[in-house]
């Protein structure tokens, strides 16, 4: 293999040196040669560099932010950062406990496996005993079907129209533990306030004001902007 | 070259190790910057209160620009304000604090650096006064970046900059003339926090040991709306009697099952709904910087009530009905901090 050879060129001795394999005599030889060789210190910037890229655990970016300071760097990958909350931690915690027990992950395969084929003997059982079995049986079966359907549907319309923002407070309710994610976004949708909505908000506004935590002129500047913006 | 792509283990543990080492150096000088940054912000939000401050500010909000006339004193221990839009509308706002107290300053408090970093920037000039820019960086999307420019000397706000997620300004307000008044009284306060040892900041002033009572570098205002205000009539408000909650343990059964990290119940005022529906709960929540109202209101409506949200500048509007009840969440946060404040109330 070529890593076996010994370096016959410069670039090979350079190689060799930033990989901490060159002797001594080899050593003294490159850096002699880098304190009157331009080339080779552009080299050796160059291997310096495809190193550090090599060494970066994100693809595509250096390691080493070269035009900013360390400190700038070092806000920007915490900007990057992917946030954690309890839920993620907690998924997180199952998905280490899952992997403690290794030994479960082929059983659970296997049986997994199983239980596929086992449902696809017994379904392709029960399709060809329904193709025997008379029309008027499958009619009357899936009349069931529809009718118990739409008593389910009438019974929802008739909880719905009750309390309409009921059950979509239930659906937030089972949604209530990712705290980060939007939601609410996605499935609620939000109306233009009439005005006797406004002139309520504005009173809000008006009252969440005088509490507010920042500097003494902005609340007021804010309630001004509001209200003219309404 | 293949030799060379070889990863050497000795060579990238020594180079981990050399970051650590570099780290703990580093540590000092972010601390000492850290303790400046939130020292100036305390002594801002003291002086925001006791200073007595005429100018002229400009208030962007998204691409909408305007201007306002600010005039802010204190008489006999009285905190007033009144604030006039200087273009479209004219609108004016008056503000009277009474009972005002030094307990009553917000302070930056050291749980606040769970939820936010504090930096001190560099030197800038506003309204031609030299300030000190100071960063306080969010470590969540549960509200925004907040960006000051404190004039050292006096500790007042000249600029004051919230940013999104996005990284755009959601809000600005900027000083472009303004003269400040030191009370007597102040002045001999900020002596004693010196000799206390809170004078960390006294480096950062090119002006340092400036208490007299009006500050060199002030510019008087030029007052040209004297003959054009009051478009509207001015309105005084004033605060209300306050309950006592728990952290998270509202009234008549409700409970927020999950707050927002930092924030906190501060207060709960009283608010006496006008349309007869019953009494309306006031629950304020804050960081330390941004504060969260959240309005518990009985609806008796026939109709489902419609979802509703507001956005202006860095303020937002979030409404919907829970039951029997309008939630109401207005903040200057970001506006799914709100809504998962809606979605985290329920009544037991």
């Amino acid at each position: 293999m070529e890593t076996n050879k010994t370096p016959t060129s410069m670039p090979e001795h350079l190689s060799a040196l930033l990989d901490d394999e060159a002797g001594s005599f080899e050593q003294k030889r490159v850096l002699d040669e880098l304190s009157t060789n331009d080339a080779l210190r552009d080299k050796l910037s160059t291997y310096a560099l495809i190193g550090e890229t090599m060494r970066s655990s994100d693809v595509g970016k250096p390691m080493l932010n070269l035009d900013s300071s360390f400190l700038a760097g070092i806000h920007a990958k915490i900007e990057e950062e992917e946030q954690y909350h309890d839920v993620q931690i907690a998924q997180v915690a199952a998905g280490q406990s899952a992997r403690s027990q290794s030994w479960i992950k082929p059983l659970g395969s296997f049986a997994l496996v199983a239980s596929v084929a086992a449902v696809a003997v017994v379904g392709l059982q029960n399709f060809q005993q329904s193709r025997m079995a008379e029309p008027s049986a499958l009619v009357a079966s899936n009349n069931a079907i529809s009718k118990t359907m739409i008593a389910q549907k009438d019974q929802l319309t008739e909880n719905e129209m009750s309390s309409a923002k009921q059950v979509s407070a239930a659906d937030l309710a089972s949604n209530n533990v990712n705290t980060n994610s939007e939601p609410m976004a996605a499935t609620q949708e939000y109306a233009q306030a009439d005005t006797q909505t406004r002139s309520l908000l504005k009173r809000y506004v008006d009252s969440h004001m005088q509490y507010a935590s920042t500097a003494a002129f902005v609340p007021s500047v804010r309630v001004i902007a509001y209200t003219d913006n309404q | 070259m293949i030799r060379f792509y070889l990863e050497n283990k000795k060579k990238i543990k020594m180079k981990k190790l050399t970051y650590l080492l570099l780290i703990p150096m580093l540590l000092p000088v972010t601390a000492f910057a850290d303790k400046a940054a939130v020292d100036l912000l305390n002594k801002m939000n003291q002086a925001l209160h006791e200073l007595n401050y005429t100018g002229t500010l400009a208030y962007l909000q998204g691409n909408s620009l305007s201007t306002l006339h600010i005039d802010h004193s204190v008489v006999n221990g009285v905190e007033g304000e009144r604030v006039v839009r200087l273009n479209e509308a004219g609108s004016e706002l008056s503000r009277e604090l009474k009972g005002f107290s030094l307990s009553s300053i917000p302070r930056i408090r050291p749980e606040m650096e769970k939820v936010y970093s504090f930096d001190m920037g560099r030197e800038n000039r506003v309204a031609n006064i030299p300030c000190r820019i100071i960063t306080a960086r969010p470590k969540d999307r549960q509200r925004y970046l907040q960006k000051y420019c404190i004039d050292t000397v006096s500790g007042m706000l000249l600029d004051y900059m919230l940013v999104g997620k996005s990284h755009k300004p959601v809000e600005q307000f900027m000083f472009t003339t303004i003269e400040i008044r030191v009370p007597e009284s102040m002045a001999a306060t900020n002596s004693s926090i010196c000799a206390a040892g809170d004078c960390a900041l006294q480096s950062l002033s090119a002006n340092t040991g400036t208490t007299t009572a009006i500050l060199d570098h002030s510019i008087t205002t030029v007052d040209p709306i004297q003959n054009s205000i009051t478009k509207k009539p001015s309105k005084i408000i004033s605060k209300q009697v306050l309950r006592q909650v728990s952290h998270t343990s509202l009234e008549d059964g409700w409970v927020i099952e999950t707050v927002p990290l930092g924030y906190e119940i501060k207060q709960a005022p009283h608010l006496k709904e006008q349309n007869n529906n019953g009494d309306t709960r006031h629950y304020v929540l804050s960081d330390g910087l941004s504060t969260v109202s959240v309005f518990v209101t009985p609806y008796l409506g026939n109709t489902p009530m419609e979802a509703v949200e507001i956005n202006s500048g860095a303020l937002n509007v979030v409404t919907q009905q829970k039951g029997k009840h309008r939630i109401t969440a207005v903040g200057e946060v970001p506006e799914i901090t709100l809504k998962n404040l809606v979605k985290n109330l329920r009544k037991k």
